[in-house]
């Protein structure tokens, strides 16, 4: 085995300090590491701090930040640390918090903990005028923004059907329409990546539309430049902002108007940065707005699990680059206490394997050659190592390997429920799958995911009795006939099947089949009142408490038509407060109502009906498990011991567990080669790259005056490199036990990283594959 | 009348200075001074009970009586015209309207780069706010374009200043040659063609025995001009000024240093204190106490809790305000549900909603949609026939049930059948005698009129099923069987009246739709002033004077106009006892004090809304801006702060007892609120506080 702590690191200054243990200097409490002093001596200017897992960057970024307050450094102002997630934000100010108690200082002073589009939005609140955006815009949630899309996107799709359909190779027959099926619902998701990345660039509708006439035949950037044009036209017509518009907005503020970044920087004197490799271009420069040149920035970020480029904007060789930067002083944090000795092992070989004899050499810089050592000081106990601790198998085929993983999984947390245990898998398809598994066998399960239900809670909150009352309210008599073949029993069609629904959906009514029997016998506007004989008697056998629980809620639901002509998103308040919601339902109600607001302003002609289709296609699908991930994004991620943890790759960053088990590490999930099929490729389609995300993304690159092909290759080498850097988040995942899986049916068969890390363990310390 | 060459009473809110201007009103018509004799200028017209029997008028609508009345002198001064005895008065949603089509056509995509605005918000801003907003500020019009450059700043400044200022002095100029006059130009007319004349001068000291005028920290910069010209005329002027006031700069208010002005020099001054701090026993601190949950669903049960508790402890519905910068309907009505009305009665937010959005209008601008009245209507100005957008289902089934007095089921059945063909369907000519569901005489809004046939004795209990067969596909069947002969019958009147009324032009088409239709539904009476507005609305824009500024068809314009139209129904002289619903601002306005504010959204921005759009700010449009001086962040800062301050103080001054500071970690939308004013507060601007702990007016 090559030693991979002779490989040199080139950049960083490697720091000795020569104390080591309780910060007496700095009156902080705790016992800190030689390298984690250097970070907590820094006294100002710009600092990049590159940490591996497990190294303690929070901890430490905390601590110095409770060491500036502490001395007063920040005088009227406040250190400010920006981070990405809303879970990160509580858990910077707690620890803060715990740090200046203990010093015996007030918790709640001295700093400030924000998201970093938190951060954007506050700078335009402060100075809308200088943006350039809508005067008191709403923003657009993630959400609203892809069905938004995706509606532009299929309409543009039924003007340009034939072109359409042209880009699907495949020969007619079922094949063909199967395949057609599959690229109708990539085809949008292209577009938004693509219209994602034009905004990043900060290229105008009108300027994409130039670009798009230049494009080759089977670009999707005519598609995207359209559906950009016409998403910034609704954007504007509704009064609203998304998310990309809000960092634009905010750096634009910054950049109009000098003092306004003078005065952030009084308020500011300190900003921190947490996981800075998951910066965008844009949020860096906002930073360095801020901070101003040579000022107290702080960036602490790990560039080897730079993992978020594929899906959003963010660049990894930004933190390299700062990393590289001669005007900032560098610090490593590469001890850690998290895992046993083979696991570092098995991670620092592939950071060596990587940097030093990666097949295709263009993508031996996907990580950079930190190695991952033992605590030198005792400050804290690595786990010992354990027999077996590394295993790989192999499977023939997904099925059997997803089934035999959930298998083992459960059995390793039923043997060990005091130890935490963890499933990773590339995608969320295959984690709902596992989940699936888990459930049939009946062991405990959390998805990673906070929108996933999670085994045994009643946790899915869609409001079904008010999505009920709103379909009913959109159309109480029904379709008219001629829009669906008429029944043969059409004698529901006055209203009474509806109102019998609304009555059992929405307000909860148990209805009997004598009841249900006594509601067809009238018309439903003879049950509403609105017949000129009396309302109908009730049936003489329905016992008291029922007849006057139908008698309130026929006045409820007369109540609710009254007002069914008033803007839908009163509506939708006056539904939810008569259905008593609360928590997260009534906050996915008051949601819906702001979508409701939003779609009327957008566009005044959509009738209740339309906007209930829209509401409803929210409220069904991923979108609305989306929103309530961000409602729960800001209550810290548990690791419970004993229950199975379910995710992806992506999800377990930050998060560590006892036992990992790594599935499906096939080679089109993790590829070696940049030309090598993955599985967003869609080979049936006209054109290369087969994956379209990539293709557009290489057809951007494009623009820099570079060939198509030079672009597009570079995409799926940063593809490639990223897929990396995912594996290295995974294995740095596990403490004493880690798993590593792949079946041999997929494309290509086991991935060329795992195969590396067989090599590795039949030849050193590692066990042999069972397979 | 008094002696004394008038005076100034000077004081926070809350210590008499309005009653001291009643007092000397009161003395005025104890002293057999007539009511018209006197001239109050208010800054609210809620007020005008308050000043009974004198009439109560705002500057602006002053103004445009002067203009009015100095019709010949101000006529001589304009370009040439029609000969007009006195000027058409333009509402504010019609030159909204003319400024977003001017500005909207003279901005090119890409320079100047910032107009990122829906026309409707861009023409509002320029009426309302720059036009308006400079007349009351005493700019003149010469000036504009530079004042809106420092205002913006930038590179982009020069090419927007100038293309916004071009626009509004284009729209001036076609509105005064064609003898149309708005708020705005009344002002601008007022101040720049009857002030300065000698004879009007003469006419002012001639007319008035004095001159009051409350409020004087919210009354435009303009005021002080009115207030020189009267005293140099010798009439004798009452002032009542408040120097931490001037919450609404949007609408034109006096700087801190008004009181400096020459206008005021020499004016016999009383300084009014507020009641003394040392008699805790009558005037108990108020309290700052906290409420906090994790989203706003929650808060807003949370605060209908609290306002229950509070009553059930003692204290009446009317002491309590709910404060916020987002009151809307959508929270009137969450609220509304969640207190029980015979416990809590909430006094509703008064209707914010444009012209279009009123159920009468909304009602008669769908039958102009679907009658096409209006292509016709316009076809003389015609240019090009565009085509009318076809109203949607909601439209037309919210029509029927006003117009018809159906009932929604009834309403939805029409929309239904709308939905399906595209258009209104033709009422089968033979409607069944005896149709299955009973007809509409006992419908709850059936219409009495003439043309309603005699109702058939029906029953309630449905025809039994028609056996196998299927019912009919046909959408005119539907509508038979849902809506019964009577309402069928009213039905098939009104489709007959849109087919016969679509070739009269707009405004006699939507008159005769309001007597028709309108008129003789008794539940529809208090649409009828919003139905009239519509009326003279359309009548406006049929003027020849408007012609060359508008498109066509008219009815797009009249509709992108009554989109525009804020308009208020009258209010009732009482308004209802109960839990106070609304922003900051309406609170303040309506000058009341009580015992429980509850601060709703305390963690939201918009209780720190921007001074204003940059094409509209206040105060570099003021003539006491520097010269050259660009509004800058400092400015903003400190000014955002002081009204953050002076939103403080005047709502603690307007509290007796408590303060409830409610937030929610996550907005409405699930984004994260973190807006400082909460955190302001709660560190007293200066002073300790703790959780339920006692807390004193925070130092402005």
């Amino acid at each position: 085995m090559a030693d991979p702590r002779a490989d040199g690191m080139p950049g960083p200054t490697r720091v000795t300090p020569p104390t080591t243990g309780t910060a007496v200097a700095t009156g902080l409490p705790g016992r800190w590491r030689a390298d984690q002093m250097a970070v907590l001596d820094y006294a100002g200017g710009p600092l990049a701090v590159a940490a591996v897992p497990g190294a303690g960057k929070t901890h430490v970024l905390a601590g110095l930040a409770a060491r500036l307050v502490a001395e007063g450094r920040v005088g009227d102002g406040a250190v400010l640390v920006v981070t990405y997630m809303r879970s990160a934000v509580a858990n910077f100010r707690r620890r803060i918090a715990q740090f200046l108690e203990a010093m015996e200082l007030p918790p709640d002073q001295g700093y400030e903990v924000r998201t970093l589009h938190g951060l954007a939005a506050g700078i335009l609140a402060e100075r809308p005028d200088l943006s350039g955006l809508p005067e008191g815009a709403a923003v657009m949630g993630d959400q609203e923004r892809r069905l938004l899309l995706e509606r532009l996107s299929r309409h543009w799709r039924e003007a340009h059907r034939s072109w359409f359909e042209g880009q699907v190779t495949t020969a007619p027959g079922p094949m063909r329409e199967r395949d057609l099926e599959r690229w109708t619902r990539e085809f949008p998701r292209a577009l938004e990546r693509l219209v994602e990345e034009l905004k990043q660039r900060e290229i105008a509708p009108t300027v994409a539309a130039a670009l798009a006439r230049e494009a080759p035949p089977h670009s999707l950037l005519p598609a995207a430049a359209a559906v950009y044009s016409a998403y910034s036209q609704h954007l504007t017509a509704a009064g609203q902002v998304d998310f990309t518009d809000l960092l634009l907005g905010a750096r634009r503020v910054l950049e109009r108007d000098p003092a306004v970044a003078r005065r952030l920087r009084q308020r500011w004197p300190y900003l921190f940065e947490d996981e800075a490799q998951d910066a965008n271009p844009i949020q860096f420069r906002l930073l360095q707005l801020i901070a101003s040149p040579g000022g107290n920035l702080v960036r602490v970020g790990d560039p080897n699990q730079a993992i978020m480029g594929t899906f959003t904007a963010a660049d990894p060789r930004g933190f390299r680059e700062y990393l590289t930067d001669p005007a900032v002083r560098r610090l490593t944090l590469e001890e850690a206490g998290r895992s046993g000795p083979l696991i570092r092992g098995v991670a620092n070989h592939l950071v060596h394997w990587v940097t030093r004899e990666h097949p295709e050499p263009a993508v031996r810089e996907a990580l950079l050659p930190l190695q991952i050592r033992p605590v030198s000081d005792g400050t804290q106990a690595n786990p010992q190592e354990e027999r077996g601790s590394v295993q790989v198998r192999l499977f023939a085929i997904r099925e059997e390997e997803l089934a035999a993983v959930a298998r083992y999984a459960a059995a390793a947390a039923a043997r060990n429920p005091d130890q935490t245990v963890a499933v990773l898998v590339p995608t969320n398809w295959q984690a709902a799958d596992l989940a699936a598994h888990l459930e049939k066998l009946q062991a405990p399960w959390r998805g990673l995911d906070p929108a996933q239900p999670v085994r045994g809670r009643d946790d899915d909150p869609a409001p079904a009795a008010l999505l009920a009352a709103l379909a009913y309210l959109a159309a109480p008599l029904g379709e008219p006939p001629g829009r669906r073949r008429p029944r043969r029993d059409d004698r529901w069609a006055d209203g009474s099947r509806g109102l019998a629904r609304v009555l059992r959906e929405a307000c909860g009514l148990a209805l009997t089949p004598g009841l249900e029997a006594a509601l067809a016998a009238h018309p439903a506007a003879a049950w509403l009142g609105w017949a000129d004989a009396a309302v109908p008697a009730l049936p003489a056998a329905l016992p008291a408490a029922e007849a006057a629980a139908l008698t309130a809620a026929l006045a409820q639901v007369r109540g609710w038509l009254e007002a069914s002509l008033r803007p839908p998103h009163e509506l939708i308040h006056l539904l939810a407060a008569d259905l008593n919601l609360r928590g997260e339902e009534l906050a996915v109600a008051g949601y819906l109502a702001e979508q409701a607001r939003m779609i009327a302003r957008r566009e005044p002609e959509a009738d209740l009906a339309a906007v209930v289709a829209e509401l409803r296609e929210w409220a069904l699908r991923e979108d609305r498990r989306r929103f309530l991930r961000g409602l729960r994004e800001s209550e810290a991620a548990a690791v419970v011991p004993g229950v199975v943890h379910v995710g992806t790759y992506h999800r377990a960053k930050g998060l560590e567990w006892d036992v990992v088990y790594l599935a499906g590490l096939t080679a089109d999930a993790f590829p070696a080669h940049p030309a090598e099929a993955i599985q967003g490729d869609l080979d049936f389609l006209a054109g290369e790259p087969k994956d379209p995300v990539l293709r557009t993304l290489g057809e951007l690159g494009n623009l820099a005056a570079r060939s198509l092909g030079e672009a597009a290759e570079e995409v799926r080498r940063e593809y490639v490199a990223e897929r990396l850097r995912l594996l290295y988040v995974g294995i740095t995942r596990a403490r004493r036990q880690l798993r590593l899986t792949a079946h041999r049916q997929a494309r290509g068969g086991p991935a060329l990283p795992l195969r590396v890390i067989l090599d590795f363990l039949r030849k050193g310390e590692g066990d042999a594959p069972e397979s | 009348m008094d002696a004394a060459p008038g005076g100034i009473w000077i004081g926070p809110a809350g210590t008499g200075k309005s009653r001291a201007l009643r007092a000397v009103v009161a003395r005025h018509q104890a002293a057999g001074g007539l009511p018209d004799r006197l001239l109050i200028l208010v800054t609210n017209r809620d007020e005008a009970p308050a000043w009974h029997p004198h009439r109560v008028q705002t500057l602006v609508q002053w103004a445009q009586g002067e203009v009015a009345l100095g019709w010949p002198w101000v006529e001589t001064a304009l370009p040439p015209g029609p000969a007009a005895a006195a000027p058409a008065r333009l509402p504010t949603a019609v030159v909204a309207h003319l400024l977003a089509r001017h500005a909207g056509a003279s901005h090119r995509p890409g320079e100047p780069a910032d107009l990122p605005l829906p026309p409707q918000r861009l023409g509002s801003l320029l009426a309302r706010r720059l036009h308006r907003g400079a007349a009351l500020a005493g700019l003149p019009e010469e000036a504009l374009a530079g004042r809106l450059r420092l205002a913006l700043g930038g590179d982009d400044a020069e090419g927007l200043a100038g293309a916004v200022a071009q626009a509004v002095q284009s729209v001036r100029a076609a509105l005064a040659a064609g003898r149309l006059v708005d708020a705005g130009l009344a002002v601008e007319l007022w101040r720049r063609q009857l002030l300065p004349n000698p004879d009007y001068r003469r006419l002012l000291r001639e007319r008035w025995d004095g001159v009051v005028i409350d409020d004087l920290a919210e009354q435009p910069p303009v005021v002080l001009d009115l207030v020189a010209a009267l005293r140099a005329e010798g009439v004798p002027v009452w002032l009542a000024y408040d120097p931490e006031g001037g919450h609404n700069p949007e609408q034109g208010h006096l700087d801190p240093e008004a009181a400096q002005s020459p206008a005021l020099r020499g004016l016999p001054q009383h300084t009014l204190a507020p009641p003394a701090p040392t008699a805790p026993a009558t005037t108990p601190p108020v309290r700052l106490t906290r409420l906090e949950r994790r989203l706003r669903g929650d808060l807003l049960r949370a605060v209908a809790d609290r306002v229950l508790s509070l009553i059930e402890a003692g204290t009446p519905p009317a002491e309590i305000a709910v404060l916020t910068p987002l009151a809307d309907a959508g929270l009137a009505t969450t609220l509304g549900r969640l207190l029980p009305p015979a416990l809590a009665p909430l006094v509703p937010i008064p209707p914010v909603r444009p012209l279009d959005q009123e159920p009468g209008p909304r009602a008669l601008l769908t039958m102009a949609r679907l009658a096409g009245a209006a292509e016709n209507a316009a076809s003389e100005n015609a240019a090009s026939h565009e085509v009318i957008l076809p109203p949607g289902a909601d439209a037309v089934a919210q029509a029927v049930a006003f117009a018809l007095g159906l009932d929604p089921l009834r309403a939805r059945a029409v929309a239904a059948a709308y939905r399906q063909l595209g258009r209104l369907p033709d009422p089968p000519p033979d409607a069944p005698a005896a149709p299955e569901i009973p007809g509409a005489a006992g419908a709850p809004a059936a219409p009495a009129g003439p043309a309603a046939p005699a109702q058939p004795a029906t029953s309630a209990v449905r025809a039994e099923p028609t056996g196998s067969e299927p019912v009919s596909t046909d959408p005119e069947d539907w509508l038979a069987r849902h809506l019964g002969p009577a309402a069928l019958h009213r039905y098939r009147e009104w489709v007959a009246f849109l087919d016969q009324a679509r070739s009269l032009p707009l405004s006699r088409f939507l008159h005769q739709a309001v007597t028709t239709w309108i008129l003789p539904q008794p539940t529809a009476a208090q649409q009828l002033p919003a139905c009239r507005r519509l009326v003279d609305l359309a009548r406006t824009l049929e003027s020849p004077s408007l012609t060359p500024l508008l498109g066509t068809p008219l009815l797009q314009e009249l509709l992108a106009v009554a989109a525009q139209d804020y308009w208020a129904p009258p209010r009732t002289a009482v308004p209802p006892a109960g839990v106070w619903i609304g922003s900051p601002a309406a609170f303040l306005a309506q000058k009341r004090t009580v015992a429980v504010q509850i601060w709703l959204d305390a963690r939201s921005w918009d209780w720190l809304s921007a001074p204003a759009h940059p094409l509209a700010n206040p105060f570099p449009l003021r003539p006491t801006w520097p010269e050259e001086q660009v509004w800058t962040d400092a400015h903003h800062q400190e000014e955002q702060r002081r009204r953050s301050r002076q939103l403080v103080a005047g709502l603690l001054a307007r509290c007796r007892a408590e303060v409830v500071l409610a937030a929610s970690e996550l907005d409405a939308r699930g984004q994260e609120a973190d807006g400082p004013l909460m955190d302001w507060v709660l560190a007293g601007w200066g002073r300790p506080y703790g959780e339920e702990e006692a807390h004193g007016r925070p130092q402005g």
